[in-house]
């Protein structure tokens, strides 16, 4: 890099100026309306997470940092964070395995290889209301097919969506079923980019394939691809909001509430925007946190090219 | 009065009445709660449009609940974006009232009724109903749909262990018979979702059929710690304890009950013209009263919504009033009830005209009718806490259910919580 920029600078800078300004140009719609509709509303909620407004009041007062302080004496908040973190131990595993050991099994197939693809993804196109109907029903602790399947095959009733024990775990469960057909594509996308000349030398040496295989070349070489899939399924899994909206709504006694549920919540039931800005910005440090690891730590540990 | 006043109120009669069919038809935006409730407001503007071709009706889409509308209504007084009439849910009344009125964005109902003569009023509405859609005393509402809990029974699974519909008159017999039909083992006994409820009504409709009330007259001290606090805590561990009481939600009860794995569901009235349809014949059902209370004094929340105006504009308030008029009168009653089970809120719905012959014909829907003389108001917590008030109750309620508090415990941290919540922003 730095051999290159010994040129004469004075003969580069008015075209480099001119490309700036045309890239300006073509970026500025982009920027104005990003700013406009992403990053402006971060400053407001960020800005009202210090005050004690009230959806529909007419006045609000500042009360500094009381909100984030509220937050730590906050039983249900500190719930809420507590059943998210549980619901992404269990969904991010859940997907990111299932997905890579759906990728491999899809990868060796030649003539039902799409067909399977589309069977995988489809939980990811669907519209995930209506999919929740489906699972209520099925998952109904009395009259549901699958209570029935476990009473037939001697195990007894499990109340999952009603039961505070259960309610999380099966909420999670539905979570990474919605997303193991995106990791899958995402997994077979990168076994496509794995160079067949490395399997040829592999070969050569004897390692024909199995596990040996799938450990030295395989695995290591999907390194970025993992990564990707693990950090924008934990993403995704800490924005869970939809499952709990449909079919628990918090319930069973709080049991599923999560950060972005409560966040709603205190928001828009409670009409307590003050308090639920505060949460969103203690939200979004989550998000940014995961995605700073992803840029600044582990994208450097996980290239091997 | 002077002969040019005279002159002058003709004038003014006149334009009232020819104005509207001279000029362009209004258009009212009006927004409801709960889509399914579609099949009979649809009907209803379809009917009065015929016979008020100067004004349209224009619905907005539906709210999901009371509570989504209730915040839709929170954030278009915030954004200036409000519908010209909207049904609001009872117990969010108070604070939408509050909140409104010092905006100035919601017109008392009681000057439009003050217009019309004392007659015409009492001929249609009852004081009880009146009362409904009071807030402090004064007349902000025009109660639209009324319903009460009343108990769902199939009469299949009672037959099947010899038990009588009579029985379910109590608490006790609603126990026993039960207990009866779960230990046949082919259906669960009961369902009363109190604590999966997605609003504290069934809840509530406890402590006042026991006598109690939820908080004072005005509203600054919790009481339902006393004895009927009490009896409602001990009667929802005992459904669980005797009976083995399913946990479920409204829509799960209901789908069970439909299903005919269920033998009592008790829910709101609004649901017997559904229930008709998904059962679907493939069982007997009937209803019958909530049960009674121990004590003569009791009562039951009323649930539903009542219409508020809170548009600005003069002639579209005439019209929105000319609508309200028409959805809560006897035509207007006539089709809102036959799409869902309500309780009409018009005394005139049960002539024959109306609807006499069809209730005389059809008992199974005249159980929420008789309960009216006890239906009282669902009482709103102040300062906008209900909704937190209830997320907090209803996990209390499922440990004093699920045994892991006893009911007295339970009951303690009701009261002390409710007392928190409900008088902190006052």
């Amino acid at each position: 890099m730095s051999g290159t920029s010994v040129l004469p600078r004075a003969r580069r800078r008015p075209a480099a100026n001119r490309a700036a300004v045309h890239g300006l140009l073509l970026a500025g719609p982009a920027i104005l309306f990003l700013s406009l509709l992403m990053v402006a509303p971060i400053f407001v909620v960020f800005g009202l997470s210090f005050t004690d407004y009230s959806l529909g009041a007419i006045q609000f007062s500042f009360i500094g940092l009381g909100n984030y302080l509220q937050i730590a004496s906050d039983a249900r908040a500190l719930g809420a964070i507590g059943h998210t973190l549980v619901y992404v131990a269990i969904v991010v595993p859940i997907a990111v395995l299932l997905g890579l050991f759906l990728a491999l099994m899809i990868q060796q197939r030649r003539r039902l290889r799409h067909t399977y693809e589309v069977l995988f993804f489809l939980p990811a196109t669907s519209t995930f209301v209506a999919m929740a109907l489906v699972w209520q029903f099925l998952l109904h602790g009395r009259i549901g097919p699958i209570n029935d399947w476990l009473v037939w095959i001697g195990l007894g009733r499990i109340d999952f969506l009603t039961n505070p024990a259960t309610a999380l775990p099966t909420l999670a469960v539905i979570g990474a079923w919605q997303l193991v057909g995106q990791t899958t594509i995402l997994f077979l996308a990168g076994l496509s980019s794995v160079s067949s000349d490395i399997y040829d030398a592999a070969a050569l040496d004897g390692m024909e394939a199995g596990w040996d295989r799938f450990i030295r070349i395989t695995f290591p070489m999907l390194g970025p691809t993992t990564l990707f899939v693990v950090v924008t399924t934990t993403i995704t899994a800490f924005q869970a909001f939809d499952g709990v909206a449909a079919l628990t709504q918090g319930g069973p006694a709080g049991s599923t509430e999560t950060l972005l549920y409560k966040i709603y919540l205190e928001a828009y039931q409670y009409t307590n925007m003050g308090y639920a800005s505060a949460l969103s910005i203690l939200f979004l440090a989550f998000i940014a946190a995961l995605s700073m690891f992803q840029i600044f730590v582990a994208e450097k540990k996980v290239h091997y090219s | 009065m002077s002969k040019w006043m005279q002159f002058l109120a003709a004038g003014c009669l006149a334009a009232a009445v020819a104005g509207p069919a001279l000029a362009e038809p209004i258009t009212l935006n009006v927004q409801y709660s709960w889509p399914s409730h579609k099949r009979f407001h649809d009907p209803l503007a379809e009917a009065f449009m015929k016979t008020h071709p100067d004004i349209r009706i224009n619905y907005l889409a539906p709210a999901a609940s009371y509570t989504d509308g209730q915040q839709r209504m929170l954030r278009g007084a915030v954004t200036g974006n409000l519908p010209d009439v909207w049904y609001s849910g009872y117990s969010y009344l108070n604070e939408l009232i509050r909140t409104l009125e010092p905006r100035g964005e919601s017109v008392p109902i009681g000057d439009f009724l003050g217009k019309e003569s004392t007659d015409w009023v009492k001929a249609n509405y009852s004081e009880q109903t009146l009362r409904l859609g009071q807030v402090q005393g004064k007349q902000w509402a025009l109660p639209f749909t009324a319903s009460t809990p009343i108990v769902y029974y199939n009469k299949d699974l009672l037959d099947s262990v010899g038990a009588s519909a009579d029985a379910l008159s109590s608490w006790d017999g609603i126990v026993s018979t039960a207990k009866k039909i779960s230990a046949a083992g082919k259906a669960d006994g009961m369902s009363y979702a109190a604590n999966e409820w997605g609003d504290d009504w069934l809840w509530q409709a406890l402590i006042l059929n026991a006598g109690g009330h939820i908080m004072n007259a005005d509203s600054t001290k919790v009481t339902f710690g006393d004895d009927s606090g009490k009896s409602a805590v001990t009667l929802l561990r005992r459904l669980v304890v005797e009976t083995g009481m399913p946990f479920l939600d409204e829509d799960q009860a209901i789908q069970q009950f439909a299903s005919g794995k269920l033998g009592i569901f008790i829910g709101s009235t609004a649901e017997v013209r559904v229930m008709g349809q998904t059962i679907g014949g493939k069982f007997q059902f009937g209803t019958s009263p909530y049960p009674k209370a121990i004590k003569g004094e009791g009562g039951l929340p009323t649930g539903g919504s009542a219409a508020v105006v809170l548009t600005k504009d003069a002639a579209k308030q005439r019209a929105a009033w000319e609508f309200i008029k028409f959805a809560t009168g006897p035509e207007g009653q006539k089709i809102v009830v036959l799409g869902s089970g309500y309780m009409p809120t018009n005394l005139r719905t049960t002539e024959s005209e109306y609807l006499g012959t069809f209730y005389k014909e059809n008992p199974d829907w005249t159980t929420s009718l008789k309960q009216w003389p006890i239906a009282k108001p669902w009482f709103g917590y102040p300062g906008g806490s209900g909704p937190r008030i209830w997320d907090e109750q209803k996990v209390v309620l499922s440990k004093i259910m699920r045994g892991q508090v006893t009911p007295d415990e339970g009951l303690a941290s009701l009261v002390e919580l409710t007392s928190r919540l409900a008088l902190s922003k006052n």
